[in-house]
């Protein structure tokens, strides 16, 4: 009893492990095909504090945050929107402990309107 | 055209309540644009120790105003003139009904949204990463109608500009609909677009009339107020599944016959007797007619689409205000992006920390 008590109390004394702040970014990856419009899943442990687009930010689905889930969503009537590895938000996101990121496209599509799918990356690259 | 399908796809998707709809003029719409110095939020005693002036620089304000529903965008910019990095609180009154659903802070040209959390998680949120040096802000109510805002960690010489977007119902006196902007400075530029279904506009300040655009400059103080007068006797206004109906004037047993609108959850519950009556609630996608009737009234009024998502948060207002319990508000908050006793949005910029 008395060691149990004793290991409690060396538990309580650690430091409590530093939330870290990191930026993850959200890459598509369009070949030659200009993205119009996407919409993609994260997954993650770390808790989400901000979002960040290019020009504007991206929207975000705040029912999906309750599930532990980040769904964005962004589209432009820009005539000419990019093409090639488009950087479409940088996520602000508060990490305890290890933390892994898992992105899903859910959809994307084309100035025309046509379905495409570009390969997601992250990259995380905040923390300083 | 067949990236609005796409657009309309996504937004059924699961970011209904979030996500911008490819905008076109309603016909029940006025667009109102001010620029320039507006209304200046009072800067308020210290709440942290670490308070020091920011110098305002401007404060932009610009209006969407459907049915009796005002969309109201506030940005207000400033620059740390200190030498040091400081941190800045101050608190503004909104109207009673108003319920902030969106919040951008802005440094140089980047542009980052503001997540609603749990009330004590975002001032945990916000308190670690000010500790961390990180430029973190946050948006919080201590009172109904009293907001508070917490900046930390701006750099010195830096700019920041922090955007509200609350949406709040119009006033409504003896037939008029009264949209107030409090404190105007001075320098004050309005752009006004209002379509055909609107009368008796007035202003507090001098007005210039171009066809259906109205524009107003020049130095002046006190508070800005538009007035005008709906002409129909009803809106029936949808948008993204939610409707918001107007009677005016009220007439004694009022009935309302949804047609084939496959309404829900209406609030109120009971018709109101007071005018202008008021009814806000879901309903199915698409154009609908509904009949009232009542003493001297048989009126089929059809449905008019009109842009944006204000009729989806006037309803989460509604129902929010209908809660009780704890739970009940905060979960409701979360899940439609608002502001309330129990939940606030918060930012941090992982990118930035104070050098």
């Amino acid at each position: 009893m008395k060691a149990a008590l004793f290991v409690l109390g060396l538990i309580a004394l650690l430091p409590e492990q530093e939330s870290r702040f990191v930026a993850v970014e959200v890459y598509a990856e369009t070949g030659a095909v200009p993205l119009a419009a996407w919409q993609i899943e994260i997954r993650s442990d770390a808790k989400i504090v901000a979002v960040e687009g290019v020009k504007e930010p991206p929207y975000y689905d705040p029912a999906a945050l309750q599930g532990g889930r980040i769904i964005l969503a962004q589209f432009t009537t820009e005539p000419h929107p990019p093409a090639g590895r488009v950087l479409v938000a940088r996520v602000h996101m508060m990490e305890s402990g290890k933390t892994d990121y898992a992105a899903r496209l859910m959809a994307a599509a084309s100035p025309g309107g046509e379905r495409i799918a570009p390969r997601i990356d992250l990259v995380r690259v905040g923390g300083k | 055209m067949r990236l609005r399908y796409l657009l309309v796809g996504l937004a059924l998707t699961g970011c209904a309540t979030s996500m911008p709809s490819a905008e076109s003029p309603g016909p029940a719409a006025i667009e109102l644009l001010i620029v320039e110095r507006a209304a200046l939020p009072k800067v308020q005693e210290p709440r942290d120790a670490v308070f020091a002036g920011l110098d305002h620089r401007k404060t932009d304000v610009k209006a969407r105003l459907t049915t009796y529903v005002a969309t109201v965008t506030v940005t207000q910019q400033f620059v740390n003139p200190r030498d040091r990095a400081i941190d800045a609180v101050y608190s503004f009154p909104l109207p009673d009904d108003a319920g902030v659903r969106d919040f951008i802070l802005q440094i140089g040209e980047r542009r980052i949204r503001g997540i609603i959390r749990e009330r004590e998680e975002a001032r945990r949120i916000h308190r670690e990463a000010r500790r961390q040096g990180f430029v973190t802000t946050l948006l919080d109510r201590d009172r109904s109608t009293r907001f508070t805002q917490s900046i930390a960690n701006i750099d010195a010489g830096a700019r920041i500009d922090v955007q509200i977007t609350y949406l709040h119902g119009l006033r409504y006196s003896a037939g008029m609909f009264e949209f107030v902007v409090p404190r105007i400075a001075a320098d004050l530029t309005l752009e006004a677009i209002i379509d055909g279904e609107v009368a008796d506009v007035t202003s507090s300040h001098p007005i210039r009339v171009d066809g259906s655009k109205i524009t107003v400059t020049g130095n002046r103080d006190g508070d800005f107020m538009l007035r005008y007068r709906m002409t129909a006797r009803a809106v029936l206004a949808v948008s993204e599944g939610f409707f918001v109906l107007l009677v005016q004037p009220p007439v004694a047993d009022l009935r309302v016959d949804w047609g084939d609108l496959q309404v829900a959850e209406v609030y109120p519950p009971q018709i109101p007797t007071q005018e202008p009556v008021i009814l806000t609630g879901r309903c199915g996608r698409g154009s609908a007619k509904v009949r009232l009737t009542g003493r001297s009234l048989d009126l089929t009024v059809d449905s008019r689409e009109v842009p944006g998502n204000a009729l989806a948060t006037t309803w989460a207002r509604a129902k929010l205000a209908s809660l009780t319990s704890r739970e009940e508000i905060t979960a409701f908050a979360l899940r439609h992006n608002l502001v309330s006793d129990w939940t606030a949005f918060v930012t941090v910029d992982a990118m930035e920390k104070k050098k």
